[in-house]
């Protein structure tokens, strides 16, 4: 464990030193806070807070955790890791967390400055950590499968485009189509944060899905490990 | 201190590492030589652990690489073929980082950069390093827990004349104080000035197995290379050492007064690495 947060230290320095990465951690603030801004003055009920913290989500944890894996391992400094006393597991939490950090900093300033602190902050957190894990981890899977940098970037983006987009299009289909968006975990936090934000606490079905969406892609992450 | 059993590997359907069995003993310097391509860095990765062989065993200290790997990660260090640093950080970070993971003191971080003459860089971004220096640096990564066994792809591949002789006399000092080394080297002159043994590779084979002299023994050809007067030009002729006819051609132009010079010519490494693995690019 100890290990682990020497490692996690190392990283967040290193991430910091990379001006790109402070872009994607900035971006999403900035972004809420123009456009919620504008949907307020213009009257429209379109791209909530809700949105834009799944942004945030989405955006750091994909775009910052797939494309600095595979520059890791094209560069081989992973594995000058994989020799010293750290387990290929510890390496990969201790990556994990940089970003979950960084992405729940994004995500509560987003909150913050567009809400303001209250009550909904606690429960919404919740839903801010589960989220930022299924990102964190859908960028350590791409960062495992994909052999070059520039690809990389161009997978990230488009995964992190599709969970996106899928929350601001839902709502405008028929009703009998959620049982089938209900499987998205974007869709699972946006849905959750709404109804929080609105005062209707949480969702049952939503909620429980998250955790198995972790766990089953925890799984996948040890299986590509073993190889 | 080192054993490999019939070891392989195959990449898809490529076999890059064929059968390979030999051991290193403790303290030894191993020279692997071979062309591009010849499976030297495979193998290297295989005996670190970083790659599983298709088939066959590696012992290190007795202990199976694969089932024992962070046991023997403790005691094995690895200079790897590119400077795989972190390339924001400074010197003194990429040495702390790895410091602070094997639980090394700080003290022991200065005394390394010391011997290798980085204190003064210590606070230079690893980017803005020459090769040389980044070179150092891997090197002094892999010392910090003062591994039993250290293990170098090319450590001087790239390097100017000068720098490559600071990292060998590096080398020689870790020799000394009974360190087991394994090098890949494209240098001839580096393979023999270094190694106790040297195993030559081709095609994912070891072809030959020896110390350098027995190498040269074997495969090499000395000669005598004279230059003499003959119908008023000078001619240049090399002889084999070992053929019966040579003393009587060099009896004959000394006896008539026509040699200017004489020379014996010993078989070079490169001369054994020319016979072993041919000149065809692989
Ligand atoms: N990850 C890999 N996937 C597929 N093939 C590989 C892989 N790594 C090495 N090879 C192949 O295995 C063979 C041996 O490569 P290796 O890097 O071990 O050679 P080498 O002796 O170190 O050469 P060099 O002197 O150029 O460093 C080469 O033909 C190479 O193309
Ligand atoms: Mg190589």
């Amino acid at each position: 464990m100890n290990n682990v947060l020497k490692l996690t230290q190392h990283e967040f320095r290193d991430l910091l030193r990379n001006p790109s990465i402070i872009i994607l951690v900035v971006l999403p603030i900035f972004m809420s806070k123009v456009i919620i801004t504008v949907m307020d003055q213009s009257g429209l009920n379109f791209m909530l807070l809700s949105t834009w913290i799944l942004f945030a989500q989405v955006m750091v944890g994909i775009m910052i955790t797939g494309p600095g894996l595979i520059e890791e391992r094209e560069s081989k400094t992973f594995d000058a890791l994989l020799i010293s006393p750290l387990s290929k597991g510890q390496i990969i939490v201790a990556k994990g967390l940089t970003v979950l950090i960084l992405s729940l900093l994004s995500q509560t300033i987003v909150f913050l400055l567009n809400y303001g602190l209250s009550w909904a902050f606690w429960p919404s957190l919740l839903y801010m950590i589960l989220g930022g894990i299924v990102f964190v981890e859908m960028g350590i899977i791409i960062g495992f499968l994909v052999n070059s940098s520039q690809n990389g970037s161009a997978v990230s983006s488009a995964v992190m485009i599709i969970f996106f987009l899928v929350v601001t299009v839902y709502e405008a289909l028929p009703n009998w189509t959620y049982p089938f968006f209900v499987a998205w975990p974007s869709i699972e936090i946006s849905q959750n944060l709404n109804s929080i934000l609105k005062g209707d606490g949480l969702l049952l079905m939503e909620s429980l899905l998250l955790p198995l969406w972790i766990v089953g892609l925890s799984l996948w992450i040890s299986r590509i490990g073993e190889e | 201190m080192i054993q490999l059993t019939e070891v392989s590997k195959s990449f898809q359907k490529k076999l890059a590492v064929d059968r390979l069995s030999f051991s290193v003993g403790k303290g030894e310097v191993f020279g692997f030589l071979g062309p591009n391509g010849a499976g030297k860095t495979t193998t290297l990765r295989m005996m670190t652990g970083l790659l599983q062989p298709t088939n066959g065993e590696i012992l290190i200290n007795g202990m199976n690489i694969s089932l024992h790997k962070k046991n023997l990660h403790a005691q094995i260090g690895v200079v790897f073929e590119l400077p795989n640093l972190y390339a924001r950080s400074s010197v003194r970070d990429n040495l702390i980082l790895f410091a602070d993971l094997y639980g090394v003191t700080s003290n022991r971080v200065i005394e390394v950069m010391d011997s290798l003459q980085l204190l003064e860089r210590q606070r230079v971004r690893v980017d803005s390093l020459s090769k040389g220096w980044k070179q150092r640096v891997l090197i002094a990564r892999a010392l910090l827990h003062k591994p039993k066994v250290l293990f170098l792809d090319e450590p001087t591949s790239g390097l100017d004349p000068n720098s490559a002789a600071l990292i060998r006399e590096y080398i020689k000092i870790i020799k000394t104080e009974g360190t087991t080394i394994v090098l890949t080297t494209h240098d001839m002159h580096e393979a023999e000035e270094l190694s106790d043994r040297v195993g030559i590779m081709h095609a994912g084979r070891m072809v030959a197995l020896d110390n350098p002299q027995s190498l040269k023994n074997d495969y090499g050809k000395a000669e005598i290379e004279t230059e003499y007067w003959q119908d008023g030009e000078i001619i240049k002729t090399s002889w084999p050492l070992a053929d019966e006819a040579t003393k009587d051609h060099i009896y004959q132009l000394m006896t008539s007064g026509q040699m200017i010079s004489l020379h014996s010519k010993e078989a070079s490494l490169a001369d054994v690495f020319a016979v072993l693995t041919g000149s065809e690019l692989s």
